[in-house]
């Protein structure tokens, strides 16, 4: 359709704006690339952990800012996945690609039969339902020893191989797991300016109105949720291939609310801001446990104060400030 | 096309519409009128799909929809514009007619009767502002883009809830003017208005309702000098 007016600037002032913007990436690049080549180990497995963490938080960053729904049960789908992969590359002797898409679609399938009763609810009521969901799965995570190995765990699992090459250090491991989470954020930005984005917005701003155009609004929350799981499955399967290890303990309910931490500290609204969410809840106990004893204090005092002062996350709030710089410069220009 | 037999609905244990009569022809333009608290909104609401029927049934071109989900209804050829207007703010008044585009897409072919140029064309003001957020709109602006979104859904039925509430009077008589091109492409109208000036001049009958049911109801004859009519003055204004 040709339809739209498209809003062109005068060339003059929009090429200045994008050379700074490709300036501004490939120094991001630049940096990103050298950080484990200079950052002690220790800091690049915490670095890895923030891919994961804003992986599977994206997932639910998008649930909570598209939908308004909040699910405590990314944890379960994170379990699901690395499950899958320590089950498949060790019981099963199956490849880790494989391994890791049976997690995807077992996550994908559990989200589709479950989500589609409790995604009736909403509110309290459903963020319940999820937390209900969050707590039977790990007991099942802990009962199902011949998969999950109970408590004892499952160790031996496959390290990631990318054409001979194995993944076998930190370093090697923050490139692929960065690049996999680059592509996640690429895919929701897409679905954020796709027609079902679109409707998502629509189902937020006026559900009722969304639905008399038409709109099925349960059947996009179902979908949703089911992109959440996978991701999640998917950030899951990646930790396994990670540490080599898993265990009931890396699946509980704090896991669940360390997910729906990075989407409201990073901020629902923003694809990146889980980036923001995920690296403060891996970076900042670490950085606090230097102060001792009460570091647990400090940290819960700090994401106090993040909620109450960044409403919309990290990330909105760092949206804000550059749309600021943006408008500001753009408005000098004209 | 549209049969409404004694229904009921309400919210929680309160009953707001009781065993609610009406119905509406083919290319038939049709008003409930009467004063606040009435029911009119929990009418439009149950007949969307939006809020559950207790009892009665709903017909739609001899299908029961009652039980159907509001979507559903939408893909029926049910099409509506709620009470303040409710578009989505954040998005331009062009993603707003093409989500429902896309929704009408669905719908047969014959059933087709709006083009996305021909919304422009009946409201030009939106050529300039496709881009444009909806909340910058003014209110009869938003109106128009709420009243072509819905008909972008290619409805045989259109349901208006209070169109002119907030509007200019200026904007109200461009409205009467939309209800009369809306019609004469084949669409009925249910017009759920307390302005009866705007309704007489947009519709050929009415019902009255008065705290949730129909108390009256008036044929094309009476209705167009029903303004001046002291008895449906009395009947209104519940005197």
């Amino acid at each position: 359709m040709s339809l739209g007016q498209s809003q062109s600037l005068p060339a003059g002032s929009r090429m200045p704006r994008n050379l700074a913007l490709i300036a501004a990436a490939a120094v991001f690049v630049a940096v990103w690339a050298s950080v484990p080549l200079l950052a002690s180990r220790g800091t690049v497995d915490l670095l890895v952990f923030t891919a994961l963490y804003s992986i599977a938080g994206v997932g639910v960053a998008f649930l909570l800012g598209q939908c308004g729904i909040i699910s405590l049960a990314q944890s379960v789908f994170y379990g699901i996945g690395a499950y899958a992969t320590a089950y498949g590359t060790t019981a099963l002797g199956w490849h880790w690609v494989p391994s890791l898409f049976a997690g995807m679609a077992v996550a994908g399938t559990v989200a589709f039969l479950i989500g589609w009763p409790i995604l009736r609810l909403s509110g309290h009521f459903l963020a319940l339902a999820t937390l209900a969901l969050a707590t039977i799965g790990h007991v099942l995570f802990l009962e199902w020893d011949w998969i999950t190995g109970g408590t004892l765990g499952v160790g031996g699992i496959a390290r990631i191989s990318l054409f001979g090459f194995v993944l076998n250090t930190p370093q090697r491991f923050y490139y692929f797991v960065w690049i996999v989470a680059g592509l996640v954020f690429w895919l929701y930005a897409n679905l954020l300016k796709s027609r079902a984005g679109f409707a998502m917005r629509a189902m937020r701003d006026a559900p009722s109105a969304a639905m008399v155009l038409g709109v099925d609004v349960h059947r996009l929350k179902v979908q949703v949720f089911v992109m959440s799981a996978v991701v999640g499955s998917l950030a899951g399967s990646l930790f396994a291939s990670y540490v080599t290890f898993v265990s009931v303990d890396s699946f509980g309910i704090d896991r669940a609310v360390s997910f729906l931490l990075v989407a409201v500290v990073g901020g629902a609204q923003t694809i990146l801001g889980s980036v923001f969410g995920a690296a403060f809840i891996t970076l900042a106990p670490n950085l606090l446990s230097k102060l001792g004893d009460i570091h647990a204090l400090v940290y819960a005092g700090v994401l106090v104060l993040a909620v109450i002062f960044l409403p919309q996350g990290i990330g909105g709030f760092l949206r804000d400030r550059v749309r600021g710089l943006l408008n500001g410069s753009g408005r000098a220009g004209r | 096309m549209l049969s409404v037999e004694k229904i009921s609905a309400g919210y929680g244990a309160m009953t707001v519409l009781h065993d609610i009569d009406l119905t509406v022809g083919a290319n038939e333009g049709v008003a409930v009128i009467g004063p606040n608290g009435a029911g009119k909104s929990t009418l439009v609401r149950a007949l969307c799909g939006l809020n559950p029927v207790r009892s009665g049934r709903i017909v739609k071109d001899g299908i029961e929809i009652h039980n159907q989900a509001a979507h559903r209804r939408a893909a029926a050829g049910m099409g509506v514009v709620l009470e303040n207007r409710r578009l989505f703010g954040e998005l331009t008044v062009k993603t707003n007619l093409e989500l429902a585009e896309h929704e009408g897409a669905r719908r047969p072919k014959s059933a087709e009767r709006f083009t996305f140029d021909g919304v422009l064309d009946l409201f030009p003001f939106m050529k300039g502002r496709l881009d444009a957020n909806v909340e910058l709109l003014s209110g009869g602006e938003q109106q128009m883009v709420a009243i072509g979104r819905a008909l972008l859904l290619q409805p045989d039925l259109l349901i208006l809830d209070e169109p002119s509430t907030g509007l200019a009077p200026k904007v109200v008589k461009s409205l009467v003017e939309v209800i009369g091109k809306i019609r004469s492409e084949g669409v009925s109208v249910l017009l759920i208005e307390q302005n009866v000036a705007l309704a007489t001049e947009a519709v050929d009958r009415a019902y009255v309702m008065k705290l949730g049911r129909v108390v009256g109801e008036i044929g094309p004859s009476e209705w167009k000098g029903a303004l001046n009519d002291s008895g449906l003055a009395k009947a209104y204004l519940g005197g």
